[in-house]
């Protein structure tokens, strides 16, 4: 499946790279960076000699970097191992502090606990979902999911609703600022405000939305906020949380005093300064390029889909997800409805980042098999351990059925995306959906 | 040339992948998953489970090939587990393993790979494919004991056609699980997966029971004398010796078998070995691998048939027939159905297995049916007047 040598088609970059939102490509110099760290050798940041110091003078670097991207102090950063565990720590931690046997407020079913409630949604990342259905389980917890409409944006109404009926009741409220599938952005700030009108604290997810669009949690009114670095151009298995001054959590690890006593366990200051290093970074990006890019993606997208139909792919369809332009191509016709080349009127609905699909016809494992063939990555729907391509819980909480939603294929870009990706992926697309419609639609 | 090999994770695809690789072709592992809850699977005798997945793709990456996990667990419901269940309720006995091949591998991902620009699919199928007067044709496998072409024996040509069976050739599986462990495969020494892969514990009657309503009902010999009651006859199977609630006095005078499930009338029938002979198997879904020679309209071939996976092929003589080809309630057309008339009875044969044909050399695939009629051994003997086989001789 090498088509760079067909006639026509672009020159092939060594790898197209969409799949930013899963993992984004870490710069040179941070590449650079790290290599040197590690020629330098490592240390505990804790100790108080040079080796040590150099350690924690890196961490207070870092801590700097992260909190002048969110306008915040230092003492409100802490480093973890990554987005999923922030989450954890913020969920749990908040919970577990304000949902205590005999404490203030009314007693909820479980246990005799008050403010054991927590108001989350349905297009949550499964980091956010299953830590909620451990505290349900083992500590009594009990949740309300607020409502969300087609486009897979929260129902602000919904939400007033449930805190004039169950506020004091909530021990915790978390949400994402934009979701990491199909990148919609929510209206954190309205929702933050809302709870924080009752006390109630808010934990905001902010692992898709860090880099790419400004994360204020001040300006929010957010308690926690949850970030990693893999999705911002940093290392793997480096994550930080912002948590508000004053604000008590319970931690999730306990030993040493590291992290102001929030996360124990001696740090990595190698990827954390390697995660700082990035972060200052995109700091100085404009997220205008960022939509520049998924402008063109979008419109390469669709003029392959049309290709594609003249290859005789007829029922084939595409429709773009979030926003509110609701953009679909009619097979028939071949038009383009919602305004395809005025994409940019969804520019603060949805992540530059993302650019996500449900291309009518075909299935999701056959594109990206097809896809990873031309060297291209992508991502779509949630794959198992198994490795399985499932139906994507976010699209079914969008009212999506379970067959469009297997249909569904994600493009995630970043600065670090080129014209030249785009340009040859154009070039190879309408035979990968054509493929794909085909293998899709075999008779039984 | 690009070729899929389906990677189930176990050391017979493993070798299949890396010899498709060495042959020069353009490899790509996929693995099948076949059920949307794995955990429905048992974890040491079937070839599904999560872990199956994980050994596929370390075998992939350490040939250097792409893979990728296709779920078909849709089409495995319906066209396999489903169908299985169905042929129970109808009192027939399937092979889902047959089923598999004949709808999922060699005809959903198959189809599939061809939409997407492959030339062909590899498995790990013990059985040869021999090219001769530029037409191909299946085989056993040189290796008798692990040979699968009866497995295989329900593909189309146009499907034949497009299989690559790397493993054919092979004197023994040591020699696999040798080749295995040279090239640092973790499958090497993996046990052979077994039984029903779908059926967690092995213990078929349960699995149908959870899943078909059945009644008590009356076991009656062969003069229609009731002998005892069963709890569902769709949950025995045609020459059912075990498990049998009949009286040890009516056991005792002459071991009694199911000779016959009457899934209409809820009523099982046992008999002596004897009644368990067969002489003629019917069937009126073929499919010919070979081409269809005149002569079998007429005398019929002689010809050897198999009629279960780990069975031995028996002589006898293959032909086409005229018959009734029964479309819906009381609905018929007139067309064809394949029969054998055996040379030695078989006992215990139940309709919906399928009765895969071989030449005489007992190598190369001809045809094969599902059974779906069987005539007594005694039967034939009376009718029995030549010594040569009439197409018309037993009436539909």
């Amino acid at each position: 499946m090498q088509a760079n040598t067909e006639a026509g088609r672009s020159r092939r970059p060594d790898v197209i790279y969409f799949d930013s939102a899963a993992c984004a490509r870490m710069s040179k110099e941070t590449v650079e960076h790290v290599k040197e760290l590690l020629d330098q050798g490592i240390a505990n940041a804790a100790s108080q000699h040079s080796a040590g110091r150099r350690g924690s003078a890196l961490i207070d670097d870092a801590r700097f970097a992260l909190a002048q991207s969110m306008q915040a102090d230092t003492s409100e950063i802490v480093f973890t191992s990554g987005g999923t565990e922030s989450i954890n720590t913020a969920i749990k931690g908040l919970w577990w502090d304000r949902a205590k046997v005999g404490g203030e407020g009314p007693e909820e079913e479980a246990g005799g606990r008050t403010k054991s409630l927590i108001l989350s949604s349905k297009l949550e990342h499964p980091a956010t979902l299953n830590t909620i259905e451990f505290l349900q389980e083992y500590c009594g917890a009990s949740v309300i999911w607020v409502g969300n409409d087609r486009s897979g944006r929260i129902d602000i109404d919904d939400l007033r609703r449930i805190i004039e009926k169950k506020g004091r009741a909530v021990a915790l409220g978390t949400f994402s600022h934009a979701n990491n599938e199909i990148g919609v952005i929510q209206p954190i700030g309205d929702i933050c405000r809302i709870l924080q009108e009752q006390n109630i604290p808010t934990h905001v997810d902010c692992v898709a939305s860090f880099g790419v669009i400004p994360v204020r949690p001040h300006m929010w009114g957010a308690t926690c906020v949850s970030v990693a670095a893999h999705k911002v151009r940093g290392p793997l298995a480096v994550g930080a949380m912002w948590v508000r001054k004053g604000t008590k959590i319970v931690p999730l690890l306990h030993g040493g005093g590291a992290e102001f006593g929030r996360r124990a366990g001696t740090q990595d200051f190698i990827g954390i300064s390697a995660f700082g290093k990035a972060v200052a970074e995109f700091a100085m990006w404009d997220s205008a390029v960022l939509y520049e890019k998924r402008e063109r993606l979008i419109k390469a997208v669709f003029c392959c889909v049309q290709q594609a139909q003249k290859m005789g792919a007829k029922g084939l369809n595409a429709h773009l997800s979030g926003g509110d332009a609701e953009i679909e191509l009619n097979a028939t016709t071949g038009r383009v409805t919602g305004g395809v080349m005025d994409v940019r009127r969804s520019q603060g609905d949805v992540l530059p980042s993302i650019a996500h699909f449900i291309f009518k016809g075909c299935k999701t494992e056959v594109l990206l098999s097809l896809l990873d063939m031309y060297g291209i990555c992508a991502s779509g729907g949630a794959a198992c351990t198994s490795g399985v391509v499932a139906a994507s819980h976010v699209l079914l909480a969008c009212g999506i059925g379970e067959e469009e939603a297997e249909c569904a294929l994600r493009f995630s870009i970043n600065t670090d995306t080129s014209i030249d990706e785009i340009e040859y992926f154009e070039s190879v697309f309408a035979d990968v959906l054509f493929r794909a419609y085909s293998s899709s639609n075999l008779e039984n | 040339m690009k070729v899929l090999v389906a990677l189930s994770g176990g050391v017979d695809s493993s070798v299949a992948a890396a010899r498709v690789k060495d042959m020069g072709f353009d490899a790509i592992g996929v693995h099948l998953a076949l059920s949307r809850h794995r955990d429905l699977f048992r974890t040491s005798r079937g070839c599904c489970t999560v872990e199956d997945a994980m050994d596929a793709r370390r075998v992939a990456s350490l040939l250097n090939i792409p893979f990728y996990v296709w779920d078909f667990s849709k089409e495995f419901k319906r066209d396999v587990v489903d169908d299985f269940i169905k042929e129970y309720e109808s009192g027939r006995t399937p092979n889902p393993c047959l089923r598999c091949n004949e709808k999922i591998k060699f005809k959903a991902l198959l189809d599939r790979a061809i939409a997407m620009g492959f030339d062909a699919v590899a498995t790990g199928h013990w059985a040869r494919i021999v090219e001769k007067d530029g037409r191909k044709e299946l085989h056993r496998a040189k290796n008798k004991s692990k040979d699968q072409s009866y497995v295989l024996g329900v593909l189309t040509y146009a499907q034949l056609d497009r299989c690559i069976f790397p493993l054919g050739e092979d004197e023994t599986k040591e020699d696999i699980r040798l080749e295995a462990k040279k090239r640092g495969f973790v499958t090497a020494e993996k046990k052979d997966s077994y039984d029903i892969c779908f059926i967690q514990d092995g213990k078929t009657a349960q699995f149908l029971k959870d899943r078909i309503k059945t009644h008590a009902g009356p076991i009656v010999d062969h003069q229609n004398r009731q002998v005892g009651t069963h709890d569902g006859a769709v949950l025995y199977t045609i020459g059912q010796r075990r498990g049998l609630n009949i009286g040890a006095k009516v056991s005792l005078d002459t071991p009694k078998y199911v000779t016959a499930i009457d899934s209409a009338t809820n009523t099982i029938t046992v008999g002596s070995k004897e009644k368990l002979a067969v002489g003629v198997l019917c069937g009126q879904r073929f499919v010919f691998l070979s081409k269809v020679e005149k002569r079998l309209f007429k005398r019929g071939v002689p010809a050897r048939v198999q009629v279960r996976a780990h069975g031995t092929a028996v002589d006898c003589v293959f032909f086409v027939r005229k018959a009734e080809i029964l479309l819906r309630k009381d609905q018929t057309k007139k067309g064809y159905e394949c029969a054998v008339e055996l040379n030695a009875p078989l006992f215990g044969v139940a309709t919906g297995q399928t009765a895969v044909v071989y030449g005489v050399d007992d190598s190369k695939v001809i045809a094969s049916f599902t059974i779906d009629k069987t005539i007594p051994q005694d039967v034939r003997s009376k009718e029995n007047t030549s010594n040569s086989p009439k197409a018309d001789r037993y009436k539909s």
